[in-house]
C-alpha cells in the first residue's frame, strides 16, 4: 500500500491565510527545507520530509469581489484544487487499476473523460506503481478570478503541484505537475471544465533549483 | 451577444512530448533526462460553436441591435480539434429573410434583431448560429483597446483620412481598425474585399487575443471587459467558457471564405445575387467540424 504522506511527513505550515509577502517569504523557508531523507533501518527506506499544505491565493480578480467573497473563492478553489491533488496523485488506489473516475470527482464530466484519457499526466499512476511512499513539498494553487456582477463565475488556476516519492531500493524521484485548470461555479460549486498541463519527473531537487534560477533571472 | 440554443458539450485532447536536460547534481534517480509530458482539454460541448458575429451601422442615439449590419460572419469553433471557420456574408447580397419577403440580409437586423439575422443566415448557409455577437462602432474600437491593438495584414494599401492602411502587416487602433473593416470603395473587389478584410481582421484579432490571454488573469480582464461593453444576455458562466473555447482555436488552422455571387439590380437597388450553391456547400462541409476541406469552392 503506497503510504500516504501524512503519516511520516511533518507539516511545516497550516493555514491558507496571509498577506503575498509573507507567503513568499514562507514558500522560499519551505523550500529550502525540504530536501527528504531517507532513514535507514530495517525493512524498506522511508522517506522523512516536509509534507506542504496546499497553499491557495488570489492573484488577480477582473470584476467587483469584496473582501470576504475573495477569501472564499480563494478557499473553495484551494480546495478543489487539493481534492484532485489528493485523490489522483496522493491517494494511492491509482496504483491497482482503480477507477479513474474517483481522481476528476471536481471536473465536469466532460472534462473528466478526457482527463481519464491522458491519466498518464493527469494523475499519478504511471509512478503510483512503483512507489512505496509519496509526500507532496509543494501544493500551490494561484487562481485569476472573473467576477461579475451575480459573483464569482470563472476562474484560471495556475497550479504547482510537487512530489518526492521513494521506491524500494531508496532511490527517490521528484514529480512535478504543472500548468492551470479552468474552472467555473456550477451548482455543486467550482468544478474544473478544462486543463493545460505538464508533468515531469526527475531527480530530486530539479523543481526547487529551477524556481530559483527562473527567481534569478526575472 | 444572444443565446440562440443552450450550450452543447465539447471536448479539447492533446499531447504533448518533451525532453530537456536537467542540471547536473546529485543523482538519486536513474533518469538523467526530465521527461516532460503534456494534456489539456476543455469541455464547451459536444460539438461546434457557431457564433454570428455582426457589425452594426448604428450612428450616435441609433439601436446597435435595430439598424442596419455593416459586417456580417459567421464564425464556427472547433475546440477540440483548434479548427474554425469564417464565412463572410457580403452585406448586400439579396436573400430571403424570413416573415419579409426578400431584401438585403443586412435588413434582417433592422427588422428583427439578431434572432433574426441569425435565421436569415441560416436560410442562406444551412447553419443556424448558437450566439449571435453584434458590436457597434464604439464597442468594436472598445474591443480593440482592450486587446492592445491589432496586428492585421492588409493585401491593399490605401489612405484614408483616419488610417493609413499599407499592403502587409499594420499595427491598427480602434480608430484604424474600424476603418479597416469599413473600407470598400478602395478595394480591388469592393464589398467582397470588404468581407475579406473584415475575416482577416477576426483571424488576426484572435491572434491578438491569444497573445494576451497568456498573460496571468488576462483572460479574465478581456471577459470583463466585454460584459461591460456589450449587448449581452448570456450568462457570465456561460460567456466565461465561451471566451475559453474561443481562445482553444488555433489562427494557423483557421479557414477562411466569402460568400460569391453577381452585381445585379433587385427593383432601384444594387444588390448582390449570392452563389446559394456554393453557400450550401460550405455549410454542408464545415457545419460538422468547422473544417473547411477542398477550400471555397
Amino acid at each position: 500500500m503506497l503510504a500516504v504522506a501524512g503519516l511520516l511527513a511533518v507539516p511545516l505550515l497550516g493555514g491558507c491565510t496571509g498577506d503575498a509577502q509573507q507567503e513568499a517569504e514562507q514558500e522560499k523557508e519551505r523550500t529550502s527545507a525540504r530536501t527528504p531523507v531517507p532513514t535507514s533501518g530495517s525493512g524498506a527506506p522511508r522517506l522523512v520530509v516536509g509534507e506542504a499544505p496546499v497553499r491557495a491565493r488570489v492573484v488577480r480578480v477582473a470584476g467587483d469581489l469584496t473582501a470576504a467573497e475573495r477569501t472564499q473563492v480563494k478557499d473553495n478553489i484551494g480546495r478543489v484544487v487539493g481534492d484532485w491533488f489528493d485523490a489522483a496523485y496522493l491517494g494511492g488506489e491509482l496504483r491497482d487499476g482503480a477507477d479513474l473516475a474517483a481522481a476528476f470527482e471536481v471536473f465536469t464530466p466532460a472534462a473528466a473523460q478526457q482527463a481519464a484519457r491522458q491519466a498518464d499526466v493527469t494523475t499519478g499512476r504511471v509512478l503510483a506503481a512503483e512507489l512505496d511512499q509519496v509526500v507532496p513539498t509543494t501544493q500551490r494553487v494561484e487562481a485569476a478570478v472573473f467576477a461579475s456582477g451575480r459573483g464569482p463565475a470563472g476562474a484560471t488556476a495556475k497550479v504547482t503541484l510537487v512530489l518526492v516519492g521513494a521506491r524500494n531500493q531508496g532511490e527517490q524521484v521528484e514529480q512535478v505537475v504543472r500548468g492551470e485548470l479552468f474552472l467555473t461555479v456550477t451548482t455543486d460549486g467550482w468544478r474544473v471544465f478544462g486543463f493545460d498541463l505538464s508533468r515531469s519527473v526527475g531527480e530530486v531537487g530539479s523543481f526547487a533549483r529551477a524556481e530559483k534560477r527562473a527567481e534569478g533571472g526575472s | 451577444m444572444r443565446r440562440l440554443r443552450r450550450w452543447v458539450t465539447l471536448s479539447i485532447s492533446l499531447a504533448v512530448l518533451a525532453v530537456v536536460v536537467p542540471d547536473s547534481g546529485r543523482q538519486q534517480f536513474r533518469a538523467s533526462l526530465v521527461a516532460v509530458e503534456g494534456a489539456s482539454g476543455l469541455d464547451t460541448g459536444d460539438g461546434v460553436v457557431w457564433i454570428l458575429a455582426l457589425g452594426s451601422d448604428a450612428r450616435p442615439g441609433e439601436p446597435v441591435l435595430r439598424s442596419r449590419a455593416d459586417a456580417i460572419q459567421l464564425v464556427g469553433v472547433n475546440a477540440r480539434t483548434s479548427d474554425s471557420t469564417v464565412i463572410g456574408i457580403p452585406r448586400d447580397s439579396y436573400v430571403d429573410i424570413p416573415g419579409h419577403g426578400r431584401d438585403k440580409i443586412n435588413a434582417s437586423l433592422v427588422y428583427g434583431g439578431p434572432e433574426l439575422a441569425a435565421r436569415a443566415v441560416a436560410g442562406l448557409v444551412g447553419i443556424e448560429p448558437d450566439y449571435v455577437f453584434t458590436t457597434s462602432f464604439a464597442g468594436f474600437q472598445r474591443m480593440v483597446f482592450v486587446l492592445g491593438g491589432v496586428n492585421v495584414y492588409s493585401p491593399d494599401s490605401y489612405v484614408e483620412p483616419l488610417a493609413s492602411i499599407r499592403r502587409g502587416f499594420n499595427d491598427l487602433n480602434g480608430v484604424e481598425s474600424l476603418v479597416f473593416v469599413r473600407e470598400r470603395y478602395a478595394l480591388p473587389d469592393g464589398d467582397f474585399d470588404r468581407s475579406r478584410n473584415q475575416g482577416r481582421f477576426l483571424t488576426d484579432g484572435l491572434r491578438a487575443l491569444r497573445q494576451r490571454a497568456d498573460e496571468p488573469g488576462a483572460l479574465e480582464r478581456l471577459v470583463y471587459s466585454f460584459t461591460q461593453h456589450t449587448d449581452i444576455d448570456v450568462g457570465p458562466v456561460e460567456l466565461y467558457r465561451l471566451a475559453r473555447a474561443v481562445l482553444a482555436v488555433d489562427p494557423r488552422r483557421t479557414s477562411r471564405c466569402v460568400l460569391d455571387g453577381s452585381i445585379g439590380m433587385a427593383g432601384s437597388e444594387s444588390v448582390i445575387f449570392p452563389d446559394r450553391q456554393q453557400a450550401r456547400s460550405l455549410g454542408r462541409r464545415a457545419g460538422r467540424d468547422a473544417k473547411l476541406e477542398g477550400g471555397c469552392g
